[in-house]
């Protein structure tokens, strides 16, 4: 099938360096590996298929587009152990799988599954394809008055928008006890990283162009990002692939929490008792190599025991919450949520934490397919909670 | 295949093993067509993929009664099996030759099924990582001694196949010493069960008969290997030598006077500048080398090491210290900091020979390599108590005329230690790729192999074409 290759080329010497190691040191520590044992699907395979279309001896047939959909970006391949770093950077393996998809995208040969997301989160300018006026109300936070700028503005990504208002919640309280005026963003879209992990690279743009306008035009001087996936886009991604800068200064909520805490505005006073798990991002323990901001947090909770999961820190192992992946491989998902849940399970905690609103929702719903009897909170709920 | 034929099959397979563990994805025949896991790389850019061809189905049973009905089915329907391990064993042991091939990739066959403390064993599935054996055994004191750089990502059941070497043979043994029993798979479908005694006298020890016989007399489900109290003392030496000749010598007075190091490696000047000076990022590391390490009781550690700081002093070596020691043990895998220059590919003639030639061997293929221009290092990684291991590295430009220039340099190596005779691989898998050597390597011992696959596998179902065996 004759599909562009420019997006891919310009990745081959990174492909060929993840073909130098011919000891698949990475492998173990692939999600989709682990679930389906298949060697096509970790990095090596797929880098070895990037070449085998670099050079002319295989193509993109329909089942092998879908099968490149089933790398969930996490970073795992280039974060945890990848050898290649002692010839240089890790191997991005994941952008070299978004180039190929980038490419099956403008050739117009994407999975109808993976379209369907890019079309409706471009009409609803959510990635769940909710209704835009079912998402959480602006007036859930406190209103400005007119003319005034808010020294805060949080972003709260789609999974808050639409699927958790309790984190929504725990926010508008903690700001309101520090004492910072903050207000949502009338016309906050998707961030638009979702559509550029599945090839979308136009459609992204239009989305991180549209979200960065509105933040700059805020007047706010910081913005306060829910979701560390959001956070990277904007600070780093964005201004990387588009030129796209924030004026005001972005933070993970999260940080501002931790600043608070450590300033002194923000006092936990309530026991919360409760055993916690945590389980660590990829887009924050991988990405950002950042393990000890979401513990310093948790360990300030009055009352609340941290037991540590074995895949925990700088080796967390990935939710499965992409959002393809859910969609075109449901049982994947399953299967990766499981596995997840199980990590949990040796802990002994009922509860698991997570400082990522993509992997709540993950691990909500392996919980409820799973019929496991798991509570999942985002950290900043908890913080809320010992208010 | 028709296509009546084809859904026919797939039925079956998706019968024996559930419908998620069967794949003809285009992609996963692409990768599994053994190229990503066996060719060098530089082989790969220059889009040469060797022979292997895409199977028709990947197949990932759990359990040996799946295989055996896998078995039974390619007699049934006359298609090959090939199975996949870790497939890192460069040589082409894992590509399918015929296209209507099924890989049997076995890595969902990873279970620890037991461990018995007092015997000091452990029984595991076939597709079991080093990694997660010795995970398995880490709370509980004990450790198995496999530690090849592909720890991660072989399988046990390709030790076997491929009759593997870790760094640490000189104490502990290659795979076939640290093999107590296994369960195989025939190629008829029947099930052979080695006892789990350390030895007997009724007939050969036929566990021996499938250490590196490559997947081609039947696939090992399940086996029985030894494991070790984690050691409570471990020390390791470097030490610097004005010529090979000195640290081989040392190395072999520590072997003579019954030291029994876990580690013990000569290098040479190639080694230490290419290699072993990368590695532990010590570039100005120069002259030959001898890395000789001691674990156990501390007490018998340090015996050892006195003895063996002697032997280096006395051939006139410079020790580096326990330090330098400690570093190569962290970062003895950091051997890609010497493939730094993507152009170049290294091959290499690994070989084995006694103590007696194994230095007129090292000059003859390093006089060669000098010869081509591609000198680039010469280690001994596995000096035992009878003789050792000739790791024989060299270097090409990544082009067409750089493989043709390899493969001239591996027939005329070939040729060298077969004059000696030693052996043409100690540890790494036949496969396809030094398949036409064997008539050499073994005379008429191949016609007793062919003889074997012939009585064992009347149908030639599985792994054919490997091993210089009949396609």
């Amino acid at each position: 099938m004759a599909c562009k290759t420019e997006h891919l080329q310009e990745h081959y010497d990174d492909v060929v360096r993840c073909l130098i190691c011919s000891s698949k040191f990475c492998m173990r520590w692939c999600p989709s590996f682990e679930a389906t044992k298949s060697e096509a699907v970790f990095s090596a395979g797929l880098n070895h298929f990037a070449l085998g279309i670099l050079t002319g001896l295989t193509e993109y047939t329909p089942s092998a587009v879908q099968r490149l959909y089933t790398c969930l970006s996490c970073g795992s391949c280039r974060d945890i152990r990848c050898v290649a770093e002692y010839l240089g950077p890790s191997v991005d393996s994941p952008a070299i799988v978004q180039a190929m998809r980038t490419d099956i995208v403008d050739s117009g040969i994407a999975p109808d599954v993976v379209e369907g997301i890019a079309v409706r989160t471009l009409e609803t300018h959510n990635i769940f394809g909710d209704d835009p006026g079912r998402a959480l109300p602006l007036d859930h936070w406190s209103a400005l008055r007119p003319g005034e700028t808010p020294e805060m503005v949080c972003f709260l990504g789609c999974v808050v928008r639409h699927k958790n208002p309790a984190m929504a919640t725990a926010a508008r309280r903690i700001t309101q006890a520090v004492g910072t005026s903050t207000q949502l963003l009338p016309g906050e879209w998707c961030c638009g990283l979702p559509l550029l992990r599945m090839g979308f690279r136009s459609l992204a743009q239009q989305m991180a162009q549209h979200n960065v306008d509105v933040l700059n035009r805020s007047g706010a001087r910081t913005i306060a990002f829910c979701c560390p996936s959001c956070h990277k886009a904007f600070t780093e991604v964005y201004p990387r692939e588009f030129g796209l800068r924030l004026v005001p200064d972005a933070c993970l909520l999260l940080e501002y929490v931790s600043q608070s805490l450590e300033g002194g505005g923000l006092q936990l006073t309530t026991d919360v008792s409760e055993r916690v798990t945590i389980h660590d991002p990829c887009s924050l323990a991988l990405a950002r190599k950042e393990v000890n901001l979401q513990r310093t947090v948790l360990q300030q909770v009055p009352g609340l025991e941290l037991v540590e999961m074995v895949r925990s820190g700088s080796q967390t192992r990935c939710c499965g919450g992409a959002i393809w992946v859910k969609e075109l491989f449901p049982d994947l998902t399953k299967a990766h949520g499981q596995r997840r849940l199980q990590d949990a399970a040796e802990t002994g905690a009922r509860t698991i934490a997570t400082a990522c609103p993509n992997c709540w929702r993950a691990l909500q719903e392996a919980a409820r397919v799973n019929e496991a009897n798991y509570a999942v909170r985002d950290i900043v709920e908890l913080v809320a909670d010992a208010l | 295949v028709s296509n009546r034929a084809y859904g026919v099959l797939r039925g079956r397979l998706e019968s024996i093993v559930g419908s998620a563990s069967v794949s003809d994805n285009d992609l996963d025949q692409f990768v599994y067509s053994g190229g990503a896991s066996t060719a060098m790389p530089p082989v790969r850019k220059l889009g040469r993929w060797g022979e292997g061809v895409k199977p028709l189905f990947i197949v990932w049973p759990e359990t040996t009664e799946q295989v055996r009905d896998l078995v039974l089915l390619a007699r049934e329907h006359h298609f090959p099996l090939v199975p996949w391990g870790g497939a890192v064993g460069y040589r082409g042991g894992s590509q399918p030759v015929h296209s209507n091939a099924v890989v049997v990739d076995t890595k969902k066959m990873n279970h620890i099924l037991d461990i018995d403390e007092r015997a000091m064993t452990i029984t595991v599935q076939c597709g079991a990582f080093v990694e997660e054996i010795n995970l398995a055994l880490d709370g509980l004191g004990y450790w198995f001694p496999m530690d090849p750089p592909s720890f991660c990502s072989s399988t046990v059941g390709g030790f076997v196949g491929s009759s593997a070497a870790g760094w640490f043979v000189p104490k502990y043994g290659y795979i076939g010493d640290l093999l107590i029993a296994l369960e195989v798979v025939l190629p008829t479908g029947d099930i052979l069960r080695t006892k789990p005694v350390m030895k007997h006298s009724v007939g050969p020890n036929l566990n021996w008969l499938f250490v590196g016989a490559g997947g081609t007399l039947g696939l090992t489900t399940e086996l029985t290997l030894k494991v070790y109290p984690k050691p409570a003392a471990c020390i390791v030496h470097v030490a610097t030598f004005g010529s090979f000749h000195d640290a081989f010598e040392a190395a072999y007075a520590v072997t003579k006077r019954g030291a029994q190091p876990f580690v013990l490696r000569v290098g040479d000047e190639g080694h230490s500048i290419n290699y072993l000076g990368p590695e532990l990022n010590y570039l100005d590391l120069r002259g030959c080398t001898v890395v000789v390490g001691f674990d156990g009781d501390p007490a018998m550690v340090d015996v050892q090491e006195r003895l063996a700081l002697e032997e280096i002093a006395r051939h006139g070596g410079t020790d580096l210290g326990r330090e330098m020691g400690e570093v190569f043990m962290a970062t003895r895998f950091n051997y890609f900091r010497s493939r730094k220059n993507p152009d170049y590919f290294t091959d290499v003639i690994t070989t084995c020979t006694s103590f007696s030639k194994l230095e007129a061997v090292y000059w003859d293929l390093r006089c060669l390599y000098e010869q081509h221009d591609v000198y680039w290092s010469h280690h001994i990684p596995h000096f035992c108590q009878k003789g050792a291991s000739l790791y024989n590295i060299y270097r090409v430009p990544a082009t067409e005329e750089g493989l043709e220039r390899c493969e001239r340099v591996r027939r005329e190596g070939f040729d060298i230690v077969l004059g000696y005779n030693a052996t043409i691989e100690h540890h790494h898998e036949i496969g396809m790729l030094l398949a036409d050597y064997v008539q050499a390597e073994l005379g008429s011992g191949a016609t007793v192999l062919q003889a074997i696959k012939d009585a064992l596998d009347p149908d030639n179902i599985m792994n054919p074409g490997k091993l210089g065996l009949r396609r």
